[in-house]
């Protein structure tokens, strides 16, 4: 999806051009009550696994709710109705399809290994199963990649809030700064999956609004169909969910089975650290399970919330020349005065909690992956339970600070948002051979994993430079996931068979058979 | 065209339906085969309902109607 960052401003900034005085009120009784729940649910927060994972003592339904709510974001909310305007219920796909099934194996095959080792996060499990190589280098991309959207994200809050109540673009940023950085630092991952939970209620009250009105603009769901088939050839497949191997569209059945459905899903889930670390977070491994299980049923709804105004926009609106502007047309349609800063305040919870979601996991893979791991390297005992609350605090205040810096600078590069998601795309389909294997199949090697995950994103990269070479598709991200897997998931069996077997001792807990707690089951 | 191309090219839209059923019926449905221990890890009680295995089930059956009949 060619995503620009300035399209999905302008987006926004359609809507606040209508907002009424009550619409800003709701907005900041929104902002204020998430402070002070945030807050409040951070109030026992006193050792570092309160402050990275909670206390491991939150129930299913907040955990699985906060795993949708971030994973939503706000990009998504626009420009994913903007794909529904372009392309029609096929881009239902990315939560149908593209997370169900992932969601259930990452809850009964990934989960178990991952609670009962007790990690904080992916890498740390890499680097248990496979060496310190792998953990580096996979906890380089998540930082990397998780510090660039902290301040996208950050940059987007602040036009979205500046926009709304007249602020400039500076304050806001530290308005905003200054909100998420409070609740975050206080009460870490306990505060940021509680404010989730919340945002996610928010969200659903006000996109169930706009899609119940938007259904009576457009005739309910019988006009909707009857006026979007109307208008000829250019949306004969709007209501096909997959479309021909052939189609000019990005989803072409084939990639959407094998690319999305089997690959690019199953990695996003069970290897990003912003999903996993929630459900490190659960009370228990059946809450564990049952939160992503929870989650996948809450996905069922999100297409029909998010893109059905996308769809009800192609009726009353069939010639818009900037299909992000589907939703934000149709809130200046159908909402009145008072439902539209409930809308706002959805967006605006959409931003925050991708906002406190990036800055969270950034601070753990940091000291986990990197802190953790030079203690270690030079002989030191881990830090204390305190020590690591303090450092967490701290890192949380320096990120979202140089984050507050660097947002400014994200305005002059418009595609970051695209640049940053092909950037992780092509790790997804070797982070999920490697991932996979290390779990099913005992005899997988260190070498064998970092040898697969640089060839294999070697080879992502060179598709993704060459693809149109050997793809029908013009943007074929779904068949180069599905071929760096494929050929991950071979290397790391050759190069396993041919270097020597990890040690029993080191990877017990870590692989089918030798699951802690039920050695020689499973 | 590659001759791999060309057969997916082929396949009437049956077959891509029942493709994705397929995945989601399989991807869901392996689960009846977790032992019960691993399902009831940790469950503060071993009621009827905390069998997560009938969750992935019936929160499956929405998706594969979904797939099956929105063409």
């Amino acid at each position: 999806m060619a995503v620009r960052t300035g399209e999905i401003t302008r987006a926004y900034s359609t809507v606040s051009a209508v907002l009424e005085p009550v619409d800003l009120v709701v907005v900041l009784l929104y902002l204020g009550a998430v402070l002070v729940i945030g807050i409040r649910a951070g109030r026992h927060v006193q050792t570092g696994g309160d402050f990275f994972v909670g206390g491991r003592s939150l129930p299913f339904w907040a955990i699985g709710m906060s795993i949708v709510v971030s994973d939503i974001g706000a990009i998504d909310m626009i420009s994913g109705a903007g794909g529904a305007y372009r392309y029609g219920v096929a881009q239902a796909n990315f939560d149908w399809i593209g997370s169900m099934p992932a969601m259930v194996i990452v809850a009964f095959l990934f989960i178990p290994y991952l609670y009962r080792s007790r990690v904080y996060t992916i890498p740390e499990f890499l680097g248990r199963r496979y060496g310190v190589a792998v953990q580096l280098v996979q906890a380089a991309i998540w930082l990397g990649f998780l510090l660039a959207m902290l301040a996208l994200m950050l940059w987007m809050s602040a036009v979205f809030l500046g926009g709304v109540l007249g602020w400039s673009t500076t304050f806001a940023i530290w308005v905003t700064v200054a909100v998420v950085g409070l609740y975050t630092t206080t009460g870490g991952l306990r505060a940021v999956i509680i404010t989730d939970a919340m945002q996610m209620i928010v969200m659903s009250i006000g996109f169930t609004v706009l899609v119940v009105l938007c259904l009576v603009e457009v005739g309910g769901i019988g006009g909707l169909i009857e006026k979007v088939s109307a208008l000829g050839p250019r949306t004969d497949d709007h209501f096909s969910l997959l479309l021909p191997h052939d189609t000019d569209k990005p989803y072409p059945w084939s990639g959407i089975v094998f690319g999305l459905g089997m690959v690019l899903s199953t990695a996003y889930f069970c290897g990003n650290q912003a999903v996993i670390q929630r459900t490190m977070a659960a009370r228990s491994e059946w809450d564990a399970k049952a939160a992503m299980l929870f989650a996948a049923l809450c996905k069922l709804f999100v297409p029909v919330l998010v893109f059905l105004p996308g769809l009800a926009a192609v009726a009353a609106h069939p010639d818009l020349p900037d299909p992000d502007q589907a939703v934000p047309k149709m809130i200046v349609d159908v909402l009145p005065p008072g439902l539209t800063g409930l809308v706002f305040a959805a967006f605006f919870a959409a931003l925050m909690s991708s906002v406190d979601s990036y800055l969270n996991s950034s601070t753990t893979v940091l000291l986990t992956d990197f802190y953790g791991r030079g203690r270690a390297a030079l002989g030191m005992p881990p830090a204390s339970g305190l020590q690591q609350l303090r450092l967490g605090r701290a890192m949380t205040v320096v990120f979202i600070v140089a984050a507050g810096f660097t947002a400014p600078v994200i305005e002059r590069f418009e595609t970051i948002y695209v640049a940053l998601q092909t950037l992780l795309s092509l790790f997804q389909g070797p982070t999920l051979a490697i991932l996979l294997l290390g779990v099913l199949w005992r005899r997988a090697t260190g070498w064998g994993a970092l040898t697969a995950l640089v060839g294999g994103v070697g080879l992502s990269g060179w598709l993704t430079v060459n693809g149109e070479a050997f793809f029908p598709s013009n943007d074929p991200f779904l068949f180069i996931s599905f071929w760096s897997f494929v050929v991950s998931l071979v290397t790391v069996i050759v190069v396993s068979l041919l270097t020597p077997p990890e040690p029993l001792e080191r990877i017990r807990g870590l692989v089918v058979g030798h699951l802690a707690g039920e050695e020689g089951g499973a | 065209m590659s001759a791999l191309d060309a057969w997916l090219t082929a396949q009437p839209q049956w077959v891509w339906h029942l493709a994705a059923v397929t995945l989601l019926v399989v991807g869901s449905g392996w689960v009846v085969f977790v032992p019960r221990r691993v399902v009831y890890a940790d469950a503060p009680d071993a009621r009827r309902w905390r069998d997560l295995r009938l969750w992935a089930v019936v929160i499956a059956v929405p998706y594969v109607l979904l797939y099956w009949f929105l063409r």
